[in-house]
Formats: C-alpha cells, structure tokens, sequence
C-alpha cells in the first residue's frame, strides 16, 4: 500500500484534489477545520455509495457521491460551527467546494468496484496524504507569513513575517514547495532502494 | 527523440556573460554611487547585503540542485545590485536578504539558471517584497536626514522637474537620479548591451500617456521607477521579446500598464508588476508577432524577386 | 457604467476565479492542448456556468429565505448542476446527435468540477454583485478571466516542460510554481 505514494499520478491527483482548499487554508485553525470536514465527507460518502453500489452506475457513481458529500459537508459544519463560529463562517464557499475535493480524492470507480478493505485502506491513504499536504501547508503559512501558530503570536513583535504567504499567491508557492520536497524525498527513497538492488 | 526548442540565445559562454555583467555593474554604479551618497551609510549596507545574499544563494541552490555553480559569472551579483536600488534606504537588511533570495532560487535557479527565467528576478523580488512586507518597503527617507519622508514624488510630493532630474529627492536607493540612470543607459547603448527598442517605446508610452491624462510628462517620467525599469530591467534579455517589433510592443505594453496602475491602482508604484505581467506575455509575442525572415532587406536590396 | 467596470475588473483580474479562489487549476494547467481546444472547452464551461447561475441564483436568493433554508445553498446549487448536465446530455443525445457527441468528449472536464460549483456559490458572496443582472455577468466574466490563464498557462507550456528544470520540478510543482508567481502578478491589479 506504501508503494502507491510513490505513484505520480496518485499523489498529483491528490493535491490537485485539494488544491482549492489552500486558498483558505492560511491558519492552522482553518486548515485542520477544512481537513476535517473533507475527511468525513470522503469517508461518508464512498461509504453510502459502496453500500449502494447495486443500483448505480460508474456514470451516475460521482453525481451520486457528489450529492451526498454535499449533504455530509453542510451537516458537519453546522456541527462544527457550534464551537467554532467565526472560522466555519470565514471559510464561506469552500465548505461546499470541500464536498468536492472529497470526490475527487479517490475515483469513483474504484469506489464501486473494489471490495470493503480495500475502499477503506484507499480512503484512508488518499484522506491521510490530503489532509496532511494541507495542514503542513498552512502550518507553514500560518508561522511564516503570521509569525503566530494556532493564534498565538510568536516572533511578529520582533521580525515582520513574510505577508505574501498569507495570500493564494504564497498558498501556490507553499504547494510548489512542498511538493517539491515529497518528489525530492521519494526520489531518493527510490535511489537507495537501487544501491541496495 | 525529443527536440524542445528555446528562446535563443542558447550557448553563453562564461566570458561573455561576465563581460556583460561587468558592463551592467559599471553602468549602475553612478546611480548606486549617488543613492549612497544622498541616503548615507546604511543605503550602502542594504546594497552590500542584497549583493551577497545574491550571490550566496545561488552559489548554495546551485550545490544543492548539483548543477554547476555559476555564481562566479556575476549575474547573480547584478540581480542583487538592481534588486536593492529598488529598496527603500532604510529598509530592514533582513527584508533585503529575503529578497535576493527569492529573486535568485524561486526565480532564477529553479526554472533552470541564467537564460532559463520567465519573470525579471529584480522585478519578481520587488514585487514580493511589497506583498510581503508592504509597510517597510513603503517608508522612504528625505535626503541626507533620518526623517521619514512625509511625500515622495509619487504619492503628493510637489516637485519640480530640475530636483527630480539631478534626483535629491525621496525615494528607493536607484530611481531618484534621471541623470544618472540616463548615464548608464548611454554607457549600455554605446557597449551595445542594450537597444534602444525597449527603452523608448516604453518611455514614450508613458510620456503620451501622461499627456493624454492631462499629467506632466517630464515629471511622470524622471518619478518613481520608470528610468530604471526601462533601462535596467525591462532590457533583460532573456524576459524580453527577441524581434525588434516584439521588443516595441513590449516596451508599449509596460508603459500602458505604468500608467494604468499609476492613475487608477491602488499599489505604490506599478512599473514592476508592469514589467512581469509583460514578461508573461513574451513567449506570445515571441510566437506570433512578424518576423522579417534573416536576409530578407539584403535580398530586396539586391533587387531579388523571389525574395 | 464605473460600476460595470469595477465589476468586470473584479471577476477577471483582482478576484480572478483560479488565482485567487484556485478553482479549476486542473482544467487550465492541462498538458498540451491547442489553442481551438482550449476555446472549446473554456465555451462548455462558460455555458454550464451561465446555465446553473441562471437558475440556482433565483432560487437561493428569493426563495430559500423564503423558507428559511439558506443552508440548503450548496446542496441547491450542486443539484442544479448535475440536472443540468444529465439533461443536457439526455436531450442533446435524443434531439442533437452531433452536440451529443461533441460534449461527450468534455464529459471528464465538466463533471464534478469545483470550478462550475465554485462559481455558483461565490456569487452569493462577491462584493460586485448586486443583483441577478450583475450576479450573471460576473459569472460570465468570472469565466473570462479563467479564459486569460488559461491562455497564458498554454503560451508557457514549451518552458514548463523544458529539461533544464530539476528533476523534481517537472510537472505539477513548475506549474504551481508558476500559477504563483502569475497570480503574485495579478495583486497588481487591487485597487483599480
């Protein structure tokens, strides 16, 4: 299963899943709040539609998904704006676009065709390496663009933190950056497996 | 096999690089020398750090990536120069660290190293010093004094044109001087490292612009960066379009672009996101505007009919 | 007429659908299409954009308040795209063969994308919008701007994939690298 993060196409789908969740992710706070909504909505969601896997179709699989998703979304952020109103009403949109994201974290037709332990282990994978992109990415943002973590100030009375990283344009660099980094890390990964051959 | 084609030029040679790089420091150092000698001790200081920070982050990013370290052919040592006379005097020598930085590994070494880069790295790092550190990189300094300066030519200062040409007035280390940047661009223009193709056009631009817009044009043209964006680096040979008529359209896009953000945007001083918003658009240009096929005005010369 | 202006520089270079709200980055950074292919499909697009605008806005503006259901807008919205696209396929496939087999081949792009969603919901939001004539040409211009990157991502491709890049930069990282420093560009605009 650990080979599959070093599938190209499986890791550049995953943060293109979550690539609009960046946008709102420059807190910590914000960034485990969108994780978590995205997580239980893929979870759900591919849940509910394996079970209904008799009545549909691959084509009518991601509509069905999507349509639930949504519902999942909108039922946890009530939920979650109970003890975190300010955050869930700042992140606006992107709580309906995060149904999406969930989607597309893993494929519907493998959601319909594969068999119980292998949905769970494929979701669990795609929800661990989405969410985990996500919160580094705004750990990051948070502490070099805010000089604060989780709203407690750190250095910003001593060093101007770097602003640009607050704005989507620093999101999509923070991105670039860590990617680069996974495709560094795999990379050698990959290296010293082949010394060893 | 897989043929990629590049925007020419494609082989540069360690000498030749130098030698222009070595005619670029040259041409700066009027300008750099009268911005030290109006803002005092500490413009030198961002000067010298902006330099270094240069030329040690692509010495390190070049080690890194193992890629052979180019460091040595100073073009490194001139993105640091042109990249700290956009600097406040005053500004915080961290920020210009961080900028030099930026400017050589994000924009430089990562696309592929000198020749490679889509965005000017002076004008991509002044940039991103603005979004980052907007306050700082706002505050100038009056001449010759601690004060902070409470107008610059830009935003309500009153100035008249002869203080702006000789240039003891407020503002970044580089842009006050005319006379100057005008000096080193003639120096540029008689060692041929620049054309005059981009340089005009974008300072005509502006000057009509000025004029239509009812603005002075002497005065639009010697405030804010326009002399050392024209001049210095909008003239980058590798952001720039390789025809003459794409290098004109080129300059006229900058200059439309200055002054669109100087009358109506809200940002400071417009001409370097005018400059990497044009150097987006070069590879269109470079596609698609006319060429004159090589040897063409030869052959009509000679009275060629199948020319 | 100002108003028109601010609106359009809004939706296409301040506020711009895929540098600031980083909607539809799959579609615009795809590999290697032409420029005719590009036109087309933004089109598709822009006309699900329009369509689902058109009728989800109506109904969340005027008569989810009326039921005291605003938090039904994305379900709304998200149920108002999918009966698009099933009936644009149905009728298309029943009554105009070649548009059916012409928008099957952009069946991939459209569907489940946070772009047309994303569009939907953020006129709700948006400070330009001020009505359902305004709201429907931000969505439209929303699309324009879309369009322009597009454009530029597609003009970059020769450099995006050059071999000079580091080994770990090729593909998707030079692409997120460059959509920041275009959109890094764009803050230019703020203000105007």
């Amino acid at each position: 299963m650990l080979d599959l993060l070093r599938e190209k196409q499986l890791y550049e789908n995953w943060v293109l899943a979550i690539l609009p969740l960046i946008a709102v992710s420059a807190s910590v706070k914000t960034g485990l709040l969108i994780s978590v909504i995205t997580v239980f909505a893929l979870f759900l969601s591919s849940l509910a539609v394996f079970a209904l896997r008799g009545l549909l179709t691959e084509k009518t699989a991601p509509f069905a998904r999507l349509v639930i998703s949504v519902g999942v979304v909108g039922i946890s952020a009530t939920l979650l704006g109970i003890f975190f109103k300010e955050d869930i009403s700042a992140l606006g949109i992107y709580v309906n676009i995060a149904a999406v994201s969930a989607v597309l974290l893993v494929r519907s037709d493998f959601v319909i065709s594969a068999d119980f332990s292998d949905l769970i282990s494929g979701c669990g994978l795609s929800a661990a390496v989405g969410s985990a992109f996500l919160i580094v990415s705004s750990v990051i943002r948070e502490f070099f663009g805010n000089g604060s973590l989780l709203g407690f100030d750190i250095y910003s009375d001593y060093i101007t933190p770097v602003a640009f990283l607050k704005t989507p344009a620093g999101g999509l660099l923070t991105a670039a950056i860590l990617l680069t980094v996974y495709c560094l890390i795999i990379g050698r990964g990959e290296k010293r497996e082949e010394a060893q051959k | 096999m897989e043929l990629v084609t590049a925007i020419s030029p494609h082989i540069k040679a360690a000498e030749s690089t130098r030698r222009i790089m070595f005619d670029l420091i040259v041409a700066l150092s009027p300008v750099t020398l009268f911005g030290v000698s109006i803002f005092g001790f500490r413009a030198l200081l961002v000067v010298a750090v902006s330099v270094a920070a240069a030329v040690l982050s692509e010495a390190l990013a070049c080690y890194l990536l193992k890629k052979p370290v180019t460091a040595w052919d100073l073009s490194a040592a001139v993105t640091g120069l042109i990249l700290a006379l956009n600097l406040p005097p005053r500004i915080p020598l961290y920020m210009a660290a961080v900028g030099s930085a930026f400017a050589v590994i994000v924009i430089k070494v990562l696309f592929g190293g000198i020749g490679k880069n889509l965005l000017n790295p002076a004008a991509a790092a002044r940039v991103f010093l603005l979004l980052s550190f907007g306050a700082a990189m706002s505050t100038y300094y009056e001449p010759f004094t601690d004060l902070v300066a409470a107008a610059t030519p830009l935003s309500g200062g009153n100035y008249i044109f002869k203080e702006l040409f000789f240039g003891v007035c407020s503002g970044t280390i580089g842009e006050t001087s005319a006379v100057m940047l005008l000096f080193g661009g003639a120096y540029l223009l008689l060692r041929r490292v620049i054309t005059l193709h981009i340089p005009l056009s974008f300072i005509l631009t502006v000057t009509l612009i000025s004029l239509i817009a009812g603005r002075a044009p002497l005065t639009e043209v010697c405030s804010g960066g326009i002399l050392l964006g024209a001049i210095f680096m909008a003239t980058d040979y590798t952001t720039s379009p390789v025809t003459p008529f794409g290098q004109l359209v080129f300059g006229i896009g900058c200059g439309l672009l200055t002054m669109l953000f100087r009358i109506f945007g809200g940002m400071p001083e417009g001409v370097s996101f005018s400059i990497i918003l044009m150097n987006l658009a070069v590879p269109l240009i470079d596609r698609y505007l006319p060429t004159i096929p090589f040897g063409t005005m030869l052959a009509v010369r000679r009275g060629d009919e199948n020319a | 007429m100002s108003i028109f202006l601010s609106l359009v520089v809004a939706a296409v270079l301040t506020d711009n659908i895929l540098l600031s709200s980083l909607l539809g980055f799959e579609q615009a950074t795809d590999k290697d299409p032409s420029f005719i292919e590009i036109l087309k499909r933004c089109g598709v697009t822009a006309s699900l954009v329009f369509l689902s605008s058109a009728v989800s806005y109506p109904i969340i503006r005027w008569l989810l308040p009326l039921l005291g259901l605003e938090v039904l807008a994305g379900l709304i919205c998200v149920l108002v795209i999918c009966g698009l696209i099933f009936a644009a396929f149905t009728l298309t496939k029943l009554f105009l063969p070649s548009v059916y087999s012409f928008l099957k081949g952009y069946q991939a792009v459209i569907t489940c994308s946070a772009l047309v969603l994303g569009i939907c919901l953020k006129l709700f939001s948006a400070e330009a919008v001020s009505g359902y004539g305004t709201a429907l040409l931000y969505a439209v211009f929303s699309m324009v701007g879309f369009l322009i990157v597009s454009l530029i991502f597609w003009s970059l491709r020769g450099a995006l994939n050059s071999k000079e890049l580091p080994r770990s930069l090729r593909g998707l990282p030079v692409t997120l690298l460059v959509a920041a420093l275009i959109s890094m560009a764009f803050q230019g605009f703020t203000g105007l």
